[in-house]
């Protein structure tokens, strides 16, 4: 079989066949013991370097709740946020981290829907930072108003004070349903894949904390063909539910911007540009997180180069539209004529925030384009750079949106500029210490691959692995995702 | 034993409480013997030990807790209520109050007994309701918190709070021993003043030995001693702006609130300005820096202020070679031979032109003078004056109120007698020498000298410091007074409140050192019954309601020239010109009065501190002002910290680039650096730091208005500057997109081409009404002749604007007005705009504003005004750098033309009412909404902070508490009782994190329905007034009910000249501003707007 594996991972294989999804021969067993190893390592015998990094990361996370305690007691004055620039850094993260929630629930949903095979190793993962990041989006305008006490007035509830229902015709108040729903939706998604794992982890308990954890976590699955069928029902259906909210949450939080009549924010292209640019930050994230988290766990064979070659593609792809986006813009504030859009966008690249647009330009539309090049797109250190790159450079997207077209719009003598205090930069670091901490809790305490699904694929692959070696009769079989048929173990093939 | 039955009657029924008490059960025999059967009188019996020390412990505590109460509150109820006051309802009381002379005639709004807003008097021809900065501002100084409560003793510059008794007992001891002349030699220091009471008090005192010195570190010296040369007698010229046509201000800034007579000015410069009305004055401005008075000029030409007698006395021989039949050099030719030059210049021409003119207005034009030019200048204005007829006419002289010697020399020869130690007793009130005397003079050191020196003042300030006694000072709203207006109408002051504090007025001090009764009403009265003739009840009374007296005007003094102009010194009439073009070498730098915060008077007014400078826009700070190319010159950066000596004495002061400043000339104002002012204004010995930049070290006796040959060099040190305006330095590309903005948001047309256009406009079906928009119509119409011939370039361009537009119907109203046609017209059309939403339909009221920019000086009354009236809260420097001022009212100031000679535009700036208001659709919890009368409503308590609107409104007029500014303890002190004293009952304070802007003052609105409903009548159509109309000194502000004809405000809405600002956002503001008219000489409009090469 070794022969087999070199020429598997041979670039020059049979242009028929494709490279599996999982590398290594891996038993089911194997898969198993890999993914559950993670979380069933005894506490005292726990990495390293994740108590280190927890540590870290729960300290800033705990700067961000003093940060917050802090900005409760004394205002919003505590931010940077002046007369022209009334949404500073807190809406530039919440747009950041609602982008980078995006990820998940596409390559969960959508791919799933489109049976990308493919997405098993890396769903788990993905869906995972998504709530993460919904989280960390989510918090930032509840404490970004004025009254924060108060926040609850923004959600349609029959309130003693208001005696009456929230404006409808407020894009903030779409903003809350959306992102409230997509927050929801992913949180049920993520949890109800998770289960038949969590059911294994339980089986396998050694403690009693943890069968009992596990246990209520698995909801009583017993792995059943009952419950395997209604599993398979309900996640299809959540996954046609999530699909749309993929495309509506970014849509809408868009629409914050292009229903204002600032220039610089009123314009139409805004929901699939910030489509495209969510996915594509959202992808640079979960590689970001993944590239480490594969060489640390052990997980190379299950995310493969394959996988990160295609999420290349992902960020290639919607980086250019992202590109194309940002040329869009000016292309139609010089063609509408409207004086005070094109000085918008001039001023976007030639004002005083200059080098925030030349950031953005830099990061999200040259660094992507050089996953052209296969060695690039492959070379694990470039694409990891790169994919820091994209991150920074959509953080400055929203920067450049939010704050240089607020800082000059149609009246000069009211133009001002915007600069941070320490509480914006504490809190923007204080929400990336939250995402890590829970992010680090969920790959030490659940299962970080979708064992059972990618059990699936391993069937599938058996197939692949008998065309290449030959089995002709099995060649079709990549048209049938869903063949379940007992493949022969793979010791066979030694 | 039946102890129930013991005492009872034997006799009769039986009467029982209980079972128990008629079994008789032991039990209840004893529960009977205790005295309080249900407390614990007894000893416990099985008490523990432990039990016993926890009861004792908390008897004691609760014996202890007797002394928590409620803090002590004495409430007294209107048992009796006094007649006509109806609580909560607010009572006006006319009244007066005196900056250094200089008369405000104000109508008090109180509530419930406390002055709250002051308004113009409106019955007084020196304010016509209207105000000034100052006076809007002073109902805070009087309840500012660090006034003096009670009296100090001080000793070493440390001030030792006395008692009220010891204070009392200490001034009654002082003023008798001055009264016997035990005391010996006493002399009395007090800032100028016009007062008749305290004059003939004071002449009183000098009986008994008393000397009487006058000091204001501004004052109208110089205007005294110059017109006692030319006319030999003690004269102050006022000027008579309406009947003039041409003005020509020489170093005078009688926009900006410290002139002294501001508010009529203003009113009457604006009166002669109504192109509606076919009459429109011509203003020229020679000024070194930037004045709001140039800032209005048609034509303005920057020279440094010691050169400008040098300039008039060119300009007196070209009017008088003029006037004498000489062959005149008509402006036209020198612009013609200055535009064959390679390099032209301007001011040659600019001089023809202001010769021309003044030459040809014989009776129509006047020149008037700032105080800070020498009395040579003022002399030879005198005669310029009459060469061309304006006494009588345009300018009349009246008798100085008060004559006295000039300020500075008094002060100098009783800073001598006082090093001499021939003073015994120095008795110091109000002012502030010890800050503000020339610095050579050292006053404060010379008051040490003195024996005993009785301080009676507001503030415990720097003069206190270096006294031995401070006693407290009532403030104007708090005792009775008198001041001659300048234009010579005997007004008078009277208490608003009981005093808040106790202490003495200046009129008070004097008569208790003459032994007299103390009831300041009184002194008033014998001043009206004695120098001015008006006995009588009924007299006085009338005198109390009106708060002048009108019988008093005095008529103007007849004035004759004595000897002839001598044209020599700085008057030597060709230096100027060179010497202007100069940019370096001898260096002037010149100081004038802080327009927010005057001599320093005003450190400790928040609302003035945090105002802006109406050019600078730099709020709490003074700035060393320099134009570009003499900061290149002198490598002087922006922001940074400059050195500036001055014969031997040096200040640093932060460097403020301003175009239009002139070359060569620096400019800082007074006011800033007190260390004694209190929490806002600085106190250094409670480790506030001073606001801004203390400039008297160089302000010498030889350098009170003007230093020459001054050296200034940076610093290199960097220093924050807080602006309301261009908050950060803007770049080359942002500044390039002002210029060719600003031309849209404000519109300019000149008068000729207006002319034009009405020429042509009347003819059209809606023609006249419209054209005669302008509320004070009432110029003769024969009057329309200009003074000048309009050159063709004018008129092509007039006729050029009106093809351009032929047929083109701009924004038409729902208000049934039509479509017509705009003045200046507007280059762009755009297609019909169309509204996502169902419009709303205004079947009442619909209110609406229009702001008239030919009318608005800039002078920002209206915005202090919106301040007091709003309870709009200050925020600090620090907050004002971050761009988070509140101003609800602001105005926007932009500059335009050539960066040489620019001219400057403002434009107040408030909510402007959209009816499709991009703010109301964006809030998620609806906290601002649109009433049915068209206003955007801010619901306070229901804005929940998320900030949207204010992102979405194009006029970026909504205003974010950040912080919770009234808590801030600098701002508001600790004493918040007696600053919350100032808020207007009838507005919300707004807490942190909630949105507020401009209502179009809704309350006021309120009142007036409310009041038309009660008294069972319709609406006047012009009966509302918004407080920043109110405070308007030129009208320029008019609100109304746009669904009315008689309307003022729907009037001006049809005006040719009205337009919406930013109306292509089809927000439909219900705000809408008139274009600004000037009046450019041809010559130079030609010239001005040549083709450059």
């Amino acid at each position: 079989m070794a022969t087999a594996d070199l020429r598997i991972a041979d670039d020059m294989v049979d242009p028929r066949t494709r490279r599996p999804l999982v590398e290594g021969n891996p038993t089911f067993t194997s898969v198993t013991d890999d993914v559950c190893r993670i979380a069933e390592v005894e506490l005292r015998k726990t990495n390293k370097f994740w108590i280190l990094f927890f540590l870290f990361s729960a300290s800033l996370a705990t700067m961000f709740g003093a940060l917050i305690g802090h900005l409760f007691l004394t205002g919003t004055g505590v931010w940077g946020n002046n007369h022209p620039v009334y949404w500073g850094w807190p809406i530039v993260n919440f747009v950041f981290w609602v982008g980078i929630g995006h990820a998940g629930t596409l390559i969960s949903a959508i791919l799933f829907l489109f049976r990308q095979q493919w997405r098993t190793s890396i769903n788990r993962f993905a869906e995972a930072m998504t709530i993460f990041a919904v989280v960390c989006a989510a918090t930032f305008p509840g404490i970004h108003v004025g009254r924060v006490w108060l926040v609850y007035w923004l959600a349609p509830l029959p309130s003693e004070h208001l005696a009456m229902w929230p404006q409808f015709r407020s894009p903030l108040l779409w903003d809350v349903f959306a992102v409230s729903t997509y927050g929801s939706v992913s949180l049920v998604f993520w949890y109800m894949g998770m289960i038949p794992d969590l059911a294994t982890l339980r089986d396998r308990a050694k403690t009693a904390w943890r069968r009992v954890f596990y246990g209520v976590l698995s909801l009583g699955w017993n792995g059943s063909m009952r419950h395997w069928v209604r599993y398979e029902k309900t996640y299809t259906i959540l996954a046609a539910l999530a699909a749309p909210l993929v495309l509506s949450v970014h849509t809408i939080v868009s629409f914050d911007f292009a229903v204002s009549q600032l220039p610089g924010w009123h314009t139409t292209i805004f929901p699939p540009y910030f489509v495209a640019g969510a996915i594509f930050s959202g992808f640079a994230m979960v590689m970001t997180l993944a590239i480490p988290a594969r060489e640390i766990y052990g997980l190379k064979h299950l995310i493969t180069m394959r996988h990160l070659e295609n999420m290349n593609k992902v960020i290639l792809a919607t980086g250019s539209m992202v590109g194309y986006a940002y040329a869009m813009e000016f292309f139609i504030a010089w063609y509408s004529a409207n004086p005070y859009e094109s000085f918008a966008f001039l001023n976007r690249a030639f004002g005083p925030y200059w080098w925030a647009y030349w950031t953005m330009v830099t990061c999200n539309v040259i660094s992507p384009q050089l996953f052209w090049f296969k060695w690039i797109r492959t070379n694990i250190p470039v694409m990891f750079v790169i994919t820091i790159f994209v991150n920074i450079g959509m953080w400055f997207e929203r920067f450049v949106i939010t704050v240089t077209s607020l800082s000059r719009d149609f009246l000069p003598s009211s133009w001002g500029y915007f600069s941070p205090t320490w509480v914006d930069v504490g809190m923007l670091i204080g929400s990336f210490g939250l995402f890590m901490t829970l992010f680090l809790l969920f790959l030490r305490f659940l299962p970080v691959v979708a064992m059972a699904e990618i059990k699936m694929t391993m069937e599938h692959q058996r197939h692949l692995a008998h065309a290449a070696a030959g089995h002709a009769h099995h060649g079709e079989v990549e048209s049938h995702p869903g063949d379940f048929r007992q493949a022969p173990e793979h010791k066979d093939h030694h | 034993m039946n102890p129930a039955n013991a005492d009872a009657p034997s006799t009769g029924r039986k009467y029982w409480r209980s079972l128990s008490e008629l079994e008789g059960k032991p039990e209840f025999e004893d529960y009977l013997r205790r005295e309080f059967p249900v407390s614990g009188d007894q000893f416990p019996d099985n008490v523990s030990r432990r039990r016993w020390l926890q009861l004792m412990g908390a008897s004691l505590t609760l014996a202890g807790a007797i002394g928590c109460r409620y803090e002590k509150e004495i409430i007294a109820p209107f048992a009796q209520r006094p007649r006509n006051r109806v609580p909560g309802k607010p009572q006006f009381f006319a009244t007066t109050i005196e900056y250094a002379g200089a008369a405000r005639p104000l109508l008090m709004t109180c509530f419930d007994g406390r002055p709250v807003k002051p308004e113009g008097n409106p019955e007084h021809p020196e304010s016509f309701g209207a105000t000034d900065l100052y006076s809007q501002a002073s109902a805070l100084e009087l309840y500012d918190p660090d006034r003096a409560r009670t009296g100090y003793e001080v000793l070493e510059g440390r001030a030792e709070e006395l008692d009220e008794e010891e204070t009392i007992r200490r001034a009654r001891t002082f003023f008798t021993a001055i009264r016997g002349g035990q005391a010996g030699s006493t002399v009395v220091l007090t800032e100028t003043t016009s007062s008749p009471t305290m004059a003939r008090l004071m002449g009183q005192l000098a009986g008994s030995g008393v000397e009487w010195v006058q000091f204001s570190p501004v004052s109208d010296d110089n205007e005294r001693v110059g017109l006692r040369e030319a006319f030999g007698a003690d004269l102050v010229a006022q000027p008579l702006l309406n009947q003039a046509k041409v003005i020509l201000s020489l170093d005078h800034d009688f926009i900006a609130s410290y002139d002294p007579a501001t508010v009529r000015r203003q009113h009457d410069f604006i009166e002669g300005r109504n192109p509606d009305a076919r009459q429109m004055n011509r203003l020229y401005c020679v000024e070194s820096k930037f004045t709001m008075t140039g800032m209005k000029a048609d034509h303005r030409l920057a020279i440094r202020s010691s050169l400008i007698g040098s300039f008039l006395g060119q300009l007196f021989g070209e009017v008088q070679r003029l006037k004498s039949g000489g062959v005149a050099n008509g402006a036209k030719a020198v612009a013609d031979e200055q535009m064959a030059l390679e390099t032209p210049d301007r001011a040659p021409i600019f001089l023809a032109a202001v010769a021309e003119d003044l030459a040809a207005a014989q009776g129509q034009a006047v020149v008037i003078v700032g105080q800070n030019q020498p009395p040579e200048v003022h002399a030879l204005a005198a005669r310029l004056n009459d060469l061309i007829g304006a006494p009588g006419a345009t300018l009349e002289y009246r008798s100085a109120p008060n004559p006295r010697p000039v300020c500075i020399e008094a002060l100098a020869t009783l800073a001598d007698r006082l090093n001499a130690g021939e003073v015994d007793n120095l008795v110091v009130i109000g002012g502030n020498p010890a800050f503000d005397a020339p610095s050579d003079i050292d006053f404060g050191a010379a008051m040490l000298k003195a024996g005993n020196v009785v301080r009676i003042g507001m503030w415990v300030d720097e003069t206190s410091l270096v006294s031995d006694l401070h006693l407290p000072q009532l403030h104007a709203y708090e005792t009775w007074g008198d001041v001659v207006s300048p234009y010579g109408i005997w007004s008078i002051s009277q208490p608003m409140i009981d005093p808040l504090h106790f202490g003495w007025s200046a009129i008070g001090f004097a008569a208790e050192a003459l032994g007299q009764q103390v009831d300041a009403q009184a002194l008033i009265r014998e001043t009206a019954r004695g120098a001015l003739g008006l006995a009588g009840e009924t007299a006085w009374r009338n005198i109390v309601k009106l708060g002048f007296a009108p019988e008093t005007v005095e008529e103007p003094a007849t004035a004759s020239l004595s000897g002839e102009a001598d044209l020599s010194g700085a008057l030597v009439p060709t230096r100027w010109e060179e010497e202007s073009k100069r940019l370096t070498g001898s260096i002037e730098l010149t100081f004038f009065p802080s327009r927010t915060v005057y001599d320093g008077r005003f450190a400790n007014n928040g609302w003035l501190q945090e105002f802006p400078d109406p050019i600078s826009k730099v709020t709490w700070d003074n700035v060393l002002y320099v134009n570009p190319e003499t900061a290149t010159a002198l490598r002087l950066r922006q922001g940074e910290l400059a050195r500036i000596s001055v014969a031997g004495s040096e200040i640093a002061a932060p460097v403020f680039i301003q175009p239009g400043q002139a070359n060569g000339s620096l400019a800082i104002a007074l006011g800033y650096g007190r260390i004694s002012a209190g929490k806002i204004g600085g106190a250094v010995v409670e480790g506030i730091e001073p606001v801004g930049t203390d400039v008297s070290p160089v302000r010498r006796s030889d350098t009170w208005w003007i230093a020459t040959d001054v050296t200034v060099a940076s610093t290199g040190t960097p220093y924050k500057i807080a602006t309301t305006q261009d908050h950060n330095a803007i770049d080359e590309f942002g500044l390039k997109e002002i210029r060719d903005r600003a031309p849209r948001l404000v519109r300019e047309g000149t008068y000729e081409a207006y002319l034009h256009f009405l020429d042509e406009y009347e003819g059209h079906p809606h023609g006249v009404e419209e054209a005669k928009g302008g509320h004070s119509s009432t110029a003769p119409l024969d009057e329309t002749s200009p003074a000048v011939e309009a050159p063709a370039s004018m008129k092509a361009e007039a006729e050029r604007d009106e093809h351009a537009h032929e047929g083109e119907h701009l924004y038409a109203d729902e208000h049934g007005t039509g479509h017509h046609r705009q003045f200046p017209p507007q280059s762009g059309h755009h297609p019909k705009l169309e509204s996502l939403w169902t419009e709303w339909s205004y079947e009442g009221q619909a209110w609406g504003m229009a702001i008239d920019l030919n009318r608005c000086t800039g002078c920002n009354a209206c915005a202090v005004a919106c301040q007091a009236e709003n309870n709009v809260p200050i925020v600090g420097k620090d907050q004002v750098a971050r761009n988070r001022e509140m101003h609800w009212l602001r105005i926007d100031r932009y500059f335009a033309g050539d960066p040489d000679n620019p001219s400057a535009l403002h434009q107040p700036m408030l909510c402007q009412q959209c009816e499709n208001a991009p703010c109301e659709s964006v809030c998620p919890v609806a906290a601002t909404v649109h009433s049915t009368e068209g206003l955007n409503d801010m619901v306070y308590n229901r804005c929940i902070g998320t900030r949207y609107c204010g992102n979405n409104c194009p006029y970026k007029v909504r205003r974010f508490n950040y912080l919770w500014y009234r808590g801030n303890p600098r701002l508001n002190q600790e004493d918040g009782d007696l600053t919350n004293l100032v808020l207007n009952p009838e507005v919300t304070v707004r807490t942190r994190g909630v949105m507020e802007k401009c209502t179009f003052c809704v309350q006021r609105i309120q009142n007036v329905k409310i009041e038309a409903k009660t008294e069972n009548r319709p609406l006047g159509p012009n009966e509302i007034q918004t407080a920043c109309q109110q405070a308007c000194p030129t009208e320029a502000i008019i609100f109304g009910d746009l669904n009315r004809e008689e309307s003022l405000a729907a009037q001006l809405h049809r005006s040719p000249r009205a337009y919406a600002l930013l109306e292509e956002l089809n927000t439909k503001p219900r705000n809408r501003y008139l274009a600004q008219i000037t009046n450019p000489h041809p010559a130079l409009y030609e010239f001005e707007n040549r083709e450059r090469v």
